[in-house]
């Protein structure tokens, strides 16, 4: 592949990686800096990437390597104090959904990066569960199980958990909870 | 890219904690998490996607396609160095 081409595959990937960094360390003065990062390394070693493999699920994996080698105890420094990842970094919102961004994004925020991470990759951006698995160097069910425990975790983090009737958490859920009380025994095993 | 970086022996699980886990997953259906009814899991996945769509549509910065620009014309003067 020729660097011109490489290059514009590149500039397109770009969004989605910023995305999928700020989703890992929670900060986006820290994701630009990975990305950049990323990016170089991505350059340099143009060589070794495959043709016709994923060069998202690639750029994720360099991404990844380069958080928990050198960034990730910066990245729980700087977390707080940054905040950005609890605000967004778009002023938009998307209105429909019934769960308060700016809410979820706390809770989102606490869970552990290797729950996040998985989050991100298979429940937003659209990798596969295999994808996920070769970008973190873990079996596909490893991956299934960080899903699960993270969606539970969210749950409970904003109240949203059947096996806690009666916690109503912040959250207003009223639109898709109406007619189906917080108690209903339907779903729940 | 080497296969070793793939695997990360910073990553926080333990090799011992990998198999119990995801023997256990293979029960468990990953659309059922526990203790989340249908709704929940789909107000989650919205919310999910719509703060991820936000990140995406943010503005990307121009330094990052100056970092590729510069990147390019440095191997394109290294060609021309070498005579290609």
């Amino acid at each position: 592949m020729s660097q011109g081409s490489f290059k514009d595959e590149l500039v397109a990937q770009i969004p989605g990686l910023r995305a999928f960094a700020v989703s890992l360390c929670g900060s986006v003065t820290l994701a630009d800096d990975l990305v950049q990062e990323a990016l170089l390394r991505a350059w340099s070693n143009s060589d070794k990437f495959q043709r016709g493999t994923s060069l998202r699920a690639w750029l994720f994996t360099i991404l990844r390597n380069v958080y928990y080698s050198q960034y990730r105890k910066r990245a729980r420094e700087v977390q707080d104090s940054d905040g950005v990842f609890a605000r967004g970094i778009a002023v938009s919102g998307d209105q429909e959904s019934h769960l308060d961004l700016a809410d979820f994004r706390k809770a989102l925020a606490k869970l552990p990066a290797e729950q996040r991470e998985v989050l991100t990759m298979v429940g937003a951006s659209g990798l596969s569960y295999e994808e996920a698995a070769v970008i973190c160097g873990v079996e596909i069910g490893t991956i299934k199980s960080r899903v699960s425990r993270a969606r539970t975790k969210l749950g409970e983090l904003m109240g949203l958990s059947d096996r806690r009737p009666g916690a109503s958490g912040r959250m207003s859920l009223a639109a898709s909870r109406s007619g189906a009380g917080a108690d209903s025994p339907e779903r729940v095993k | 890219m080497t296969s070793k970086e793939l695997h990360d022996p910073n990553r926080p699980e333990g090799n011992q904690a990998a198999p119990r886990e995801s023997s256990a997953a293979g029960k468990q259906r990953v659309s059922a998490a526990r203790g989340l009814d249908s709704r929940s899991q789909e107000a989650i996945g919205r919310a999910l996607r719509a703060h991820y769509d936000d990140l995406v549509r943010a503005p990307v910065p121009d330094k990052f396609m100056e970092l590729l620009n510069r990147l390019e014309a440095r191997e394109q003067s290294a060609k021309l160095q070498r005579g290609q």
